[in-house]
Protein backbone atom coordinates (compact mmCIF):
# COMPACT_ATOMS: atom_id res chain seq x y z
CA UNK A 1 0.00 0.00 0.00
CA UNK A 2 1.23 3.82 -0.64
CA UNK A 3 2.29 5.37 2.39
CA UNK A 4 -0.41 8.24 1.91
CA UNK A 5 -3.81 8.17 3.19
CA UNK A 6 -6.62 7.15 0.42
CA UNK A 7 -9.22 10.52 -0.15
CA UNK A 8 -12.34 10.78 1.48
CA UNK A 9 -15.23 8.33 -0.68
CA UNK A 10 -18.17 10.62 -0.65
CA UNK A 11 -21.46 8.37 0.09
CA UNK A 12 -19.77 5.25 1.43
CA UNK A 13 -17.54 6.93 4.09
CA UNK A 14 -13.36 7.05 4.30
CA UNK A 15 -11.63 3.95 3.17
CA UNK A 16 -14.81 1.48 2.43
CA UNK A 17 -14.88 1.82 -1.06
CA UNK A 18 -10.68 1.55 -1.32
CA UNK A 19 -11.36 5.90 -1.77
CA UNK A 20 -12.83 5.18 -5.11
CA UNK A 21 -16.16 6.20 -4.11
CA UNK A 22 -15.75 9.57 -5.26
CA UNK A 23 -13.71 9.16 -8.20
CA UNK A 24 -16.94 6.81 -9.46
CA UNK A 25 -19.03 9.53 -8.64
CA UNK A 26 -17.54 11.90 -10.53
CA UNK A 27 -16.85 9.38 -13.39
CA UNK A 28 -20.51 8.61 -14.25
CA UNK A 29 -21.81 12.05 -13.34
CA UNK A 30 -18.82 13.92 -16.07
CA UNK A 31 -16.14 12.63 -17.02
CA UNK A 32 -17.59 9.30 -18.58
CA UNK A 33 -20.88 10.42 -18.91
CA UNK A 34 -22.91 7.55 -20.23
CA UNK A 35 -24.40 9.81 -22.72
CA UNK A 36 -22.48 12.28 -23.65
CA UNK A 37 -18.68 10.39 -22.83
CA UNK A 38 -20.11 6.90 -23.47
CA UNK A 39 -22.65 7.94 -26.35
CA UNK A 40 -25.28 4.88 -24.54
CA UNK A 41 -28.78 5.39 -24.11
CA UNK A 42 -29.10 8.03 -26.56
CA UNK A 43 -32.45 6.34 -28.09
CA UNK A 44 -34.76 6.90 -25.04
CA UNK A 45 -33.18 10.69 -24.28
CA UNK A 46 -34.35 11.82 -27.82
CA UNK A 47 -37.65 10.36 -27.67
CA UNK A 48 -39.14 11.37 -24.35
CA UNK A 49 -37.48 14.65 -23.74
CA UNK A 50 -40.02 16.58 -25.62
CA UNK A 51 -41.20 17.81 -22.10
CA UNK A 52 -38.79 18.65 -18.91
CA UNK A 53 -41.34 16.67 -16.72
CA UNK A 54 -40.98 13.69 -19.05
CA UNK A 55 -37.59 13.83 -19.00
CA UNK A 56 -37.09 13.88 -14.94
CA UNK A 57 -39.43 10.74 -14.32
CA UNK A 58 -37.66 9.33 -17.17
CA UNK A 59 -34.50 9.90 -15.49
CA UNK A 60 -35.41 8.63 -11.83
CA UNK A 61 -36.36 5.75 -12.99
CA UNK A 62 -32.83 4.97 -14.85
CA UNK A 63 -31.38 6.23 -11.36
CA UNK A 64 -33.67 3.37 -9.47
CA UNK A 65 -33.11 0.46 -11.99
CA UNK A 66 -29.52 1.32 -12.80
CA UNK A 67 -28.67 1.67 -8.83
CA UNK A 68 -30.46 -1.31 -7.46
CA UNK A 69 -29.45 -3.76 -10.20
CA UNK A 70 -26.06 -2.89 -9.65
CA UNK A 71 -26.65 -3.90 -5.83
CA UNK A 72 -27.99 -6.78 -6.71
CA UNK A 73 -25.74 -8.01 -9.36
CA UNK A 74 -23.10 -7.19 -7.43
CA UNK A 75 -24.51 -8.84 -4.49
CA UNK A 76 -24.51 -12.27 -6.34
CA UNK A 77 -21.69 -11.32 -8.63
CA UNK A 78 -19.57 -14.11 -6.76
CA UNK A 79 -22.72 -16.88 -6.93
CA UNK A 80 -23.88 -16.19 -10.58
CA UNK A 81 -22.23 -18.98 -12.77
CA UNK A 82 -20.38 -17.84 -15.68
CA UNK A 83 -22.67 -19.52 -18.11
CA UNK A 84 -26.02 -17.66 -16.73
CA UNK A 85 -24.21 -14.80 -15.91
CA UNK A 86 -25.93 -12.14 -18.57
CA UNK A 87 -28.97 -13.81 -18.41
CA UNK A 88 -29.18 -13.29 -14.10
CA UNK A 89 -28.63 -9.65 -15.18
CA UNK A 90 -31.45 -9.03 -17.74
CA UNK A 91 -33.40 -10.93 -15.40
CA UNK A 92 -32.30 -7.79 -12.02
CA UNK A 93 -32.92 -5.46 -14.37
CA UNK A 94 -36.49 -6.42 -15.66
CA UNK A 95 -37.35 -6.73 -12.52
CA UNK A 96 -36.51 -3.51 -11.48
CA UNK A 97 -37.80 -1.85 -14.69
CA UNK A 98 -41.43 -3.40 -13.98
CA UNK A 99 -41.85 -2.98 -10.29
CA UNK A 100 -41.22 0.99 -11.42
CA UNK A 101 -43.38 0.84 -14.12
CA UNK A 102 -46.15 -0.71 -11.89
CA UNK A 103 -45.48 2.10 -9.13
CA UNK A 104 -45.74 4.57 -12.09
CA UNK A 105 -49.16 3.29 -13.02
CA UNK A 106 -50.64 3.16 -9.73
CA UNK A 107 -49.14 6.58 -8.51
CA UNK A 108 -49.05 8.60 -12.03
CA UNK A 109 -51.29 7.09 -14.33
CA UNK A 110 -50.93 10.60 -17.13
CA UNK A 111 -46.93 10.10 -16.97
CA UNK A 112 -47.27 6.56 -17.60
CA UNK A 113 -49.51 7.03 -20.72
CA UNK A 114 -46.80 9.77 -21.87
CA UNK A 115 -44.15 7.55 -21.49
CA UNK A 116 -45.65 4.69 -22.70
CA UNK A 117 -43.14 1.71 -23.55
CA UNK A 118 -40.08 3.82 -22.85
CA UNK A 119 -40.29 2.65 -19.54
CA UNK A 120 -40.58 -1.05 -20.54
CA UNK A 121 -37.49 -0.48 -22.82
CA UNK A 122 -35.10 0.45 -19.89
CA UNK A 123 -34.82 -3.14 -20.05
CA UNK A 124 -33.11 -2.56 -23.39
CA UNK A 125 -31.01 0.31 -22.16
CA UNK A 126 -27.05 0.04 -22.93
CA UNK A 127 -26.33 1.90 -19.97
CA UNK A 128 -28.02 -0.32 -17.29
CA UNK A 129 -27.02 -3.29 -18.73
CA UNK A 130 -22.97 -2.40 -19.59
CA UNK A 131 -22.73 -1.01 -16.00
CA UNK A 132 -24.09 -3.95 -14.63
CA UNK A 133 -21.52 -6.28 -16.79
CA UNK A 134 -18.39 -4.18 -16.73
CA UNK A 135 -18.73 -2.85 -13.17
CA UNK A 136 -21.04 -4.42 -11.03
CA UNK A 137 -19.78 -7.88 -12.01
CA UNK A 138 -16.31 -7.08 -10.52
CA UNK A 139 -16.98 -4.59 -7.28
CA UNK A 140 -18.03 -4.27 -3.93
CA UNK A 141 -21.89 -3.75 -3.50
CA UNK A 142 -21.29 -0.19 -1.90
CA UNK A 143 -19.14 0.92 -4.74
CA UNK A 144 -22.00 -0.67 -7.62
CA UNK A 145 -24.47 1.37 -5.62
CA UNK A 146 -22.83 4.97 -6.12
CA UNK A 147 -21.63 3.42 -9.78
CA UNK A 148 -25.25 3.25 -10.61
CA UNK A 149 -26.16 6.63 -9.08
CA UNK A 150 -23.52 8.36 -10.44
CA UNK A 151 -24.74 6.81 -14.23
CA UNK A 152 -28.18 7.09 -13.73
CA UNK A 153 -27.82 10.65 -12.18
CA UNK A 154 -25.45 11.68 -15.50
CA UNK A 155 -28.13 10.19 -17.93
CA UNK A 156 -30.74 12.38 -15.79
CA UNK A 157 -28.77 15.45 -15.45
CA UNK A 158 -28.25 14.98 -19.63
CA UNK A 159 -32.33 14.21 -19.79
CA UNK A 160 -33.39 16.93 -18.24
CA UNK A 161 -31.02 19.27 -19.89
CA UNK A 162 -32.45 18.22 -23.56
CA UNK A 163 -35.96 18.67 -22.17
CA UNK A 164 -35.91 22.31 -20.43
CA UNK A 165 -34.46 23.28 -23.45
CA UNK A 166 -36.93 21.06 -26.09
CA UNK A 167 -40.15 21.99 -23.42
CA UNK A 168 -38.70 26.18 -23.35
CA UNK A 169 -37.98 26.36 -27.23
CA UNK A 170 -41.01 24.00 -28.57
CA UNK A 171 -43.82 25.54 -25.97
CA UNK A 172 -42.40 28.66 -23.79
CA UNK A 173 -43.33 26.26 -21.20
CA UNK A 174 -41.09 24.87 -18.35
CA UNK A 175 -43.01 21.93 -16.37
CA UNK A 176 -46.16 23.60 -17.51
CA UNK A 177 -45.35 27.04 -16.70
CA UNK A 178 -45.57 29.43 -19.80
CA UNK A 179 -42.39 31.26 -19.41
CA UNK A 180 -41.87 32.77 -22.75
CA UNK A 181 -45.65 34.43 -23.53
CA UNK A 182 -47.09 33.19 -26.65
CA UNK A 183 -47.67 37.13 -27.73
CA UNK A 184 -44.17 37.61 -28.35
CA UNK A 185 -42.52 33.90 -28.97
CA UNK A 186 -43.39 31.75 -31.61
CA UNK A 187 -43.46 28.99 -30.59
CA UNK A 188 -40.50 26.28 -32.47
CA UNK A 189 -42.10 22.90 -33.28
CA UNK A 190 -39.03 21.71 -34.63
CA UNK A 191 -37.49 21.47 -31.15
CA UNK A 192 -40.36 19.34 -30.38
CA UNK A 193 -39.71 16.80 -33.00
CA UNK A 194 -37.17 14.23 -33.78
CA UNK A 195 -34.66 16.47 -35.33
CA UNK A 196 -34.75 19.27 -32.79
CA UNK A 197 -33.47 16.43 -30.06
CA UNK A 198 -30.49 15.42 -32.01
CA UNK A 199 -29.54 18.85 -32.93
CA UNK A 200 -29.97 20.05 -29.21
CA UNK A 201 -28.15 16.66 -27.87
CA UNK A 202 -25.51 17.18 -30.67
CA UNK A 203 -24.51 20.65 -29.00
CA UNK A 204 -24.83 19.38 -25.58
CA UNK A 205 -22.40 16.30 -26.15
CA UNK A 206 -20.18 19.13 -27.95
CA UNK A 207 -20.20 21.25 -24.92
CA UNK A 208 -19.77 18.64 -22.35
CA UNK A 209 -16.71 17.31 -24.54
CA UNK A 210 -14.86 20.77 -24.41
CA UNK A 211 -15.79 21.62 -21.23
CA UNK A 212 -14.82 18.63 -19.74
CA UNK A 213 -12.14 17.64 -21.95
CA UNK A 214 -12.01 14.21 -24.38
CA UNK A 215 -11.72 10.91 -22.24
CA UNK A 216 -8.37 9.72 -23.00
CA UNK A 217 -8.01 7.31 -25.68
CA UNK A 218 -5.26 5.64 -25.60
CA UNK A 219 -2.56 6.11 -28.58
CA UNK A 220 -2.10 3.38 -31.01
CA UNK B 1 -22.55 -32.22 -15.11
CA UNK B 2 -22.36 -30.41 -11.69
CA UNK B 3 -21.77 -27.38 -13.19
CA UNK B 4 -24.71 -27.22 -15.23
CA UNK B 5 -26.89 -28.39 -12.54
CA UNK B 6 -25.17 -25.60 -10.68
CA UNK B 7 -26.51 -23.11 -13.82
CA UNK B 8 -29.82 -24.61 -14.02
CA UNK B 9 -30.61 -24.40 -10.06
CA UNK B 10 -29.38 -20.70 -9.78
CA UNK B 11 -31.31 -19.76 -12.75
CA UNK B 12 -34.56 -21.85 -11.51
CA UNK B 13 -33.86 -19.93 -7.79
CA UNK B 14 -33.58 -16.22 -9.92
CA UNK B 15 -36.38 -16.79 -11.56
CA UNK B 16 -38.62 -17.90 -8.85
CA UNK B 17 -37.62 -15.12 -6.90
CA UNK B 18 -37.56 -12.44 -9.65
CA UNK B 19 -41.14 -13.78 -10.38
CA UNK B 20 -42.48 -13.48 -6.45
CA UNK B 21 -41.50 -10.18 -6.64
CA UNK B 22 -42.97 -8.85 -9.06
CA UNK B 23 -45.90 -10.66 -8.20
CA UNK B 24 -46.15 -9.13 -4.87
CA UNK B 25 -45.74 -5.61 -6.85
CA UNK B 26 -48.45 -6.05 -9.03
CA UNK B 27 -51.27 -7.65 -6.10
CA UNK B 28 -50.02 -4.23 -4.16
CA UNK B 29 -50.79 -1.91 -6.75
CA UNK B 30 -53.33 -3.46 -8.29
CA UNK B 31 -56.88 -1.70 -6.66
CA UNK B 32 -54.84 1.68 -7.62
CA UNK B 33 -54.19 0.77 -11.75
CA UNK B 34 -57.45 -0.35 -11.56
CA UNK B 35 -59.07 2.72 -10.40
CA UNK B 36 -57.30 4.73 -12.45
CA UNK B 37 -58.25 2.89 -15.42
CA UNK B 38 -61.82 3.14 -14.41
CA UNK B 39 -61.11 6.79 -13.87
CA UNK B 40 -59.85 7.18 -17.80
CA UNK B 41 -62.50 4.93 -19.23
CA UNK B 42 -65.27 7.34 -17.05
CA UNK B 43 -63.60 10.48 -18.28
CA UNK B 44 -63.24 8.78 -22.13
CA UNK B 45 -67.01 8.51 -22.67
CA UNK B 46 -67.48 11.96 -21.08
CA UNK B 47 -65.65 13.71 -23.50
CA UNK B 48 -67.05 11.99 -25.86
CA UNK B 49 -69.89 12.98 -25.00
CA UNK B 50 -68.20 16.43 -24.69
CA UNK B 51 -69.32 16.87 -21.10
CA UNK B 52 -67.28 19.47 -19.23
CA UNK B 53 -64.87 17.89 -17.05
CA UNK B 54 -62.93 20.19 -13.89
CA UNK B 55 -58.95 20.80 -14.54
CA UNK B 56 -57.72 17.70 -12.66
CA UNK B 57 -61.14 15.81 -11.47
CA UNK B 58 -60.40 13.64 -8.71
CA UNK B 59 -62.00 10.07 -8.79
CA UNK B 60 -64.49 10.66 -7.00
CA UNK B 61 -65.66 13.92 -8.85
CA UNK B 62 -65.46 12.14 -11.89
CA UNK B 63 -67.91 9.06 -10.11
CA UNK B 64 -70.14 11.69 -9.74
CA UNK B 65 -70.33 13.19 -13.34
CA UNK B 66 -70.16 10.09 -14.94
CA UNK B 67 -73.36 9.00 -13.06
CA UNK B 68 -74.82 11.97 -13.51
CA UNK B 69 -74.80 11.49 -17.18
CA UNK B 70 -74.31 8.86 -18.31
CA UNK B 71 -76.12 5.30 -18.28
CA UNK B 72 -73.95 2.48 -19.14
CA UNK B 73 -75.22 -0.59 -20.53
CA UNK B 74 -76.64 -3.43 -18.80
CA UNK B 75 -74.45 -6.55 -18.33
CA UNK B 76 -77.90 -8.30 -20.13
CA UNK B 77 -77.41 -6.20 -23.28
CA UNK B 78 -76.65 -7.92 -26.31
CA UNK B 79 -75.13 -4.32 -27.67
CA UNK B 80 -73.05 -2.47 -25.21
CA UNK B 81 -74.04 0.97 -25.72
CA UNK B 82 -73.40 4.10 -22.99
CA UNK B 83 -76.26 6.84 -23.25
CA UNK B 84 -75.48 10.63 -22.94
CA UNK B 85 -78.49 10.83 -20.47
CA UNK B 86 -78.36 14.01 -17.61
CA UNK B 87 -80.26 13.09 -14.77
CA UNK B 88 -82.03 16.47 -13.62
CA UNK B 89 -84.44 14.83 -10.69
CA UNK B 90 -83.63 11.22 -9.48
CA UNK B 91 -87.21 10.20 -10.48
CA UNK B 92 -87.56 12.30 -13.85
CA UNK B 93 -86.77 10.07 -16.95
CA UNK B 94 -83.64 10.89 -18.75
CA UNK B 95 -84.14 11.89 -22.27
CA UNK B 96 -81.05 10.30 -23.96
CA UNK B 97 -78.98 13.26 -25.93
CA UNK B 98 -76.48 10.62 -27.61
CA UNK B 99 -74.88 7.31 -27.63
CA UNK B 100 -71.45 5.87 -27.53
CA UNK B 101 -70.51 2.37 -28.65
CA UNK B 102 -67.65 0.45 -28.17
CA UNK B 103 -64.79 -0.41 -30.45
CA UNK B 104 -61.36 -2.04 -30.27
CA UNK B 105 -59.05 -4.45 -32.83
CA UNK B 106 -55.86 -5.11 -33.87
CA UNK B 107 -53.52 -1.67 -34.88
CA UNK B 108 -50.48 -1.83 -36.52
CA UNK B 109 -48.46 -2.68 -33.28
CA UNK B 110 -50.94 -3.12 -30.42
CA UNK B 111 -54.41 -3.33 -29.96
CA UNK B 112 -56.62 -0.14 -30.46
CA UNK B 113 -59.99 0.98 -28.51
CA UNK B 114 -61.72 4.03 -28.69
CA UNK B 115 -65.46 4.77 -28.53
CA UNK B 116 -67.47 5.89 -31.36
CA UNK B 117 -69.88 8.36 -30.61
CA UNK B 118 -73.56 8.51 -32.44
CA UNK B 119 -76.72 10.60 -32.30
CA UNK B 120 -79.68 8.62 -30.08
CA UNK B 121 -81.30 7.23 -33.12
CA UNK B 122 -77.18 5.49 -33.86
CA UNK B 123 -77.32 6.73 -37.90
CA UNK B 124 -74.89 9.57 -37.51
CA UNK B 125 -71.64 9.72 -36.16
CA UNK B 126 -71.49 12.88 -33.09
CA UNK B 127 -67.31 11.91 -32.61
CA UNK B 128 -64.90 9.43 -32.13
CA UNK B 129 -62.30 9.10 -29.44
CA UNK B 130 -59.34 6.53 -29.16
CA UNK B 131 -58.17 5.74 -25.83
CA UNK B 132 -55.61 3.11 -26.28
CA UNK B 133 -53.78 3.10 -29.21
CA UNK B 134 -49.52 2.37 -29.69
CA UNK B 135 -49.18 3.26 -33.48
CA UNK B 136 -46.66 5.03 -34.68
CA UNK B 137 -46.31 8.56 -33.22
CA UNK B 138 -47.10 11.61 -35.48
CA UNK B 139 -48.12 9.03 -38.38
CA UNK B 140 -50.07 6.50 -36.88
CA UNK B 141 -50.85 8.03 -33.25
CA UNK B 142 -52.44 11.25 -35.48
CA UNK B 143 -55.65 9.12 -35.00
CA UNK B 144 -56.24 10.69 -31.57
CA UNK B 145 -55.53 14.18 -32.94
CA UNK B 146 -57.20 16.75 -35.43
CA UNK B 147 -58.32 17.01 -38.11
CA UNK B 148 -58.34 12.87 -38.35
CA UNK B 149 -60.98 12.92 -35.56
CA UNK B 150 -62.94 15.53 -36.23
CA UNK B 151 -63.77 14.56 -40.04
CA UNK B 152 -65.78 11.88 -38.65
CA UNK B 153 -68.05 14.39 -37.01
CA UNK B 154 -71.66 13.81 -39.17
CA UNK B 155 -70.94 11.25 -41.19
CA UNK B 156 -73.38 8.88 -41.71
CA UNK B 157 -72.77 5.11 -40.79
CA UNK B 158 -74.45 4.09 -44.19
CA UNK B 159 -73.40 4.82 -47.92
CA UNK B 160 -75.25 6.96 -49.87
CA UNK B 161 -76.56 3.42 -51.48
CA UNK B 162 -77.73 2.28 -47.84
CA UNK B 163 -74.94 -0.32 -46.89
CA UNK B 164 -73.82 0.07 -43.48
CA UNK B 165 -69.84 0.98 -42.58
CA UNK B 166 -67.87 3.69 -43.13
CA UNK B 167 -64.90 4.05 -45.64
CA UNK B 168 -61.78 6.07 -44.67
CA UNK B 169 -60.13 7.08 -48.22
CA UNK B 170 -57.18 8.60 -49.11
CA UNK B 171 -56.20 12.09 -47.89
CA UNK B 172 -58.44 14.84 -49.16
CA UNK B 173 -60.86 12.63 -50.84
CA UNK B 174 -63.81 12.90 -49.03
CA UNK B 175 -66.85 12.67 -50.71
CA UNK B 176 -69.74 10.39 -49.80
CA UNK B 177 -72.09 10.75 -46.55
CA UNK B 178 -69.83 8.02 -45.15
CA UNK B 179 -66.14 8.51 -46.17
CA UNK B 180 -64.04 10.36 -43.89
CA UNK B 181 -60.21 11.54 -44.45
CA UNK B 182 -57.28 9.57 -43.70
CA UNK B 183 -53.62 10.17 -42.54
CA UNK B 184 -51.33 9.81 -45.45
CA UNK B 185 -48.20 7.64 -44.42
CA UNK B 186 -50.24 6.14 -42.15
CA UNK B 187 -52.50 3.85 -44.62
CA UNK B 188 -52.18 0.60 -42.32
CA UNK B 189 -53.76 2.16 -39.35
CA UNK B 190 -56.57 3.79 -40.94
CA UNK B 191 -57.31 0.46 -42.49
CA UNK B 192 -57.40 -1.64 -39.25
CA UNK B 193 -59.49 1.80 -37.75
CA UNK B 194 -61.48 1.40 -40.78
CA UNK B 195 -62.11 -2.41 -39.81
CA UNK B 196 -62.51 -2.54 -36.44
CA UNK B 197 -65.39 0.81 -36.29
CA UNK B 198 -67.08 -1.35 -39.36
CA UNK B 199 -67.22 -4.09 -37.27
CA UNK B 200 -69.24 -2.19 -34.36
CA UNK B 201 -71.11 -0.33 -36.63
CA UNK B 202 -72.43 -4.12 -38.14
CA UNK B 203 -73.28 -4.73 -34.60
CA UNK B 204 -75.51 -1.63 -34.80
CA UNK B 205 -77.28 -2.77 -37.73
CA UNK B 206 -77.46 -6.22 -37.19
CA UNK B 207 -79.12 -5.33 -33.20
CA UNK B 208 -82.09 -3.12 -35.28
CA UNK B 209 -81.01 -0.08 -34.25
CA UNK B 210 -79.58 2.49 -36.88
CA UNK B 211 -82.07 1.65 -39.02
CA UNK B 212 -82.33 4.04 -41.89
Amino acid sequence: MTNSTPPICGPCGGGICDGRGTQTLKAGLWSDNPISIQMLGVCSALAVTTHLENSLVMGAALVFVCAASNLFVSLLRKATPRGVRMIAEVAIIATFVIVFDQLLKAFYWDMSKTLGAYVGLIITNCIIMGRAEAFAMRNRPMLSIVDGLANGLGYAVILAIIGAVRELLGEGTLLGHEILSETWYPANELAGLAPGAFIALGFLIAIFNAVGGPREEPKP
Amino acid sequence: MKRNLHMILYAACLGCVCAAVLTAVAQLTKPLRLANEEAEKMSNILSVFEVPLPGKPTHAELKEIFEENVIPPKQSDKLKVYKHAVARVAAERRAVEAVAVEFSGPGLWAPIKGLLALDPKMRIIRGITFYEQKETPSLGGRIEHEPFRSGFVGKSIRSADGRPGIRIVKEGKAKGPNEIDGISGATNTCRRVEAMVNEAILQIVKEGAGDK
